[in-house]
């Protein structure tokens, strides 16, 4: 039923997918943090900022990366001196540009999930010797479990459901940049429609596991109660 | 050297606390006080969780705060143990985590033997596997006690224990809190705006009013500052 092609897109998805999430993870949790601590007055633009991708048409979003990575843009001008090469067309282009179109469903929930903590069981922890950095990892981690569990969900399922983004930067090399949502585009293209439906169940059952799964495990939204 | 010296200013938004006094390191001193007048406030400035403008702060010759000098002691870095209005237990930890949590950061010898002391104290050897969410409120608000003792603390900071506790809980809590003060030497701050807590519990009292400290000494002679008090 899967053509090796078909497969080569859905492990490659998977890849991306992965890596987006567990980079996301690393720079959207210090991030989060800060935004719910900060007084700064770039904080409601920074919101802003990170919610962009969420009102944003993809292509939108695709090609201003593009131009971005491309080698008149600033940042492929810096991949380019650093011996990297432009992005677009590579799977760290890829990797890159999900990141951004994922930015919002990792930070939000995080932020909500740190803002739903409070500033009490730090102070808690203060007077207990702990450091701010301890108090982050003793403390607010573990309270913030549900947080970061819908954060990844979120991350993971929002990047196997990217298409425009990926059209824009180059994403149809087989086994290089062609994700799963691509693929089938292809076969649709080309009136294959046995495959199509095939990875779009395999699509749509994924989506409703994942949706699933979140609500399951995280019957009640984050909440600290005052013991 | 047998007192506790303290001077802060602090405005916040609405309000301005700006109070020079000082307590002995022995036994228990009373903040009272209308609710709103900065007792609370006092407090967390003596534990670190504000940052006032002008501060100075001197415990058995130590000092936390000295802004002239440019000193603020971080609050995890100051020996005191807190006890808030609310338990405030971490849910995330049994009860025995909770009391080691503050153990396992510090490095006082006798931590360990303080620790077992605090639970025989406060009589919460039996609760010690249960999570905070299966415990009564007075119960949650002994460990809370215990964990504050369990810190070696050089200052025991308590504000207003029992506020957030019906009847039958404030009986339960307060013989506990009695024990503590009798057999523990650790001078104690104790916040609250009930009479009948500060006579069963002080020693000395610092009576406040509007961010400002308006009368300072011991029980016997402050007796109508509480009576006066009781009327508003």
């Amino acid at each position: 039923m899967l053509t090796p092609a078909d497969i080569g897109a859905l492990w490659l998805t998977v890849k991306v997918a992965t890596l987006t999430t567990v980079l996301l993870l690393l720079l959207g949790t210090p991030l989060a943090w800060w935004l719910t601590n900060t007084q700064s007055r770039w904080k409601a633009f920074l919101n802003a900022l990170i919610a962009m991708p969420l009102v944003l048409p993809p292509t939108v979003l695709g090609f201003y990366l593009l131009i971005l990575m491309g080698p008149q843009g600033t940042l492929g001008q810096l991949t380019t001196s650093l011996g990297i090469g432009t992005l677009p067309f590579t799977f760290g282009g890829l990797v890159f540009a999900s990141c951004i179109y994922s930015l919002p469903f990792v930070v939000q929930p995080l932020q909500n999930a740190f803002e739903s903590i409070g500033p009490r069981p730090l102070e808690v922890a203060a007077t207990l010797r702990a450091s701010p950095l301890d108090t982050f990892f003793s403390v607010v981690i573990p309270l913030a479990k549900p947080g970061f569990l819908t954060a990844s969900i979120l991350g993971f399922a929002h990047t196997v459901g990217e298409f425009g983004v990926v059209l824009m930067i180059g994403g149809n090399i087989p086994d290089k940049t062609r994700l799963v949502s691509v693929q089938l585009y292809n076969h649709v293209e080309a009136l294959e429609y046995t495959q199509a439906h095939t990875l779009a169940a395999i699509l749509l059952g994924f989506s409703f596991l994942v949706l699933l799964v979140m609500y399951t495990v995280i019957r009640a939204p984050v909440r600290v109660q005052k013991f | 050297m047998n007192e506790i010296l303290f001077r802060f200013e602090l405005a916040l938004d609405n309000f301005q606390l700006s109070v020079d006094a000082s307590f002995p390191t022995e036994g228990v001193t009373a903040i009272f006080g209308h609710s709103g007048c900065g007792k609370s406030t006092l407090l967390r400035c003596i534990a670190g969780l504000e940052k006032p403008q002008e501060a100075y702060l001197s415990i058995k010759g130590s000092t936390w705060n000295d802004s002239e000098n440019g000193i603020h002691l971080a609050a995890h870095k100051r020996h005191v143990g807190y006890v808030f209005q609310e338990a405030n237990l971490f849910p995330h930890l049994t009860v025995l985590k909770n009391l080691e949590f503050g153990v396992k950061r510090n490095d006082s010898a006798k931590r360990y033997e303080q620790l077992a002391q605090a639970i025989a104290l406060l009589d919460i050897e039996g609760l010690l596997g249960r999570k905070p969410e299966r415990l009564s409120g007075g119960e949650r608000q002994r460990v809370a006690i215990a964990r504050a003792l369990a810190v070696c603390p050089e200052l025991l900071l308590m504000d207003e224990p029992l506020a957030a506790l019906d009847m039958p809980r404030k009986r339960e809590i307060l013989p506990f809190l009695k024990r503590v003060h009798r057999e523990m030497a650790i001078p104690v701050l104790y916040v609250s705006h009930s009479p009948a807590e500060v006579r069963r519990l002080a020693d000395h009292l610092i009576v406040m009013d509007a961010g400002k400290v308006t009368a300072i000494g011991s029980l016997e002679d402050m007796d109508k500052h509480l009576l006066d008090e009781e009327y508003f």
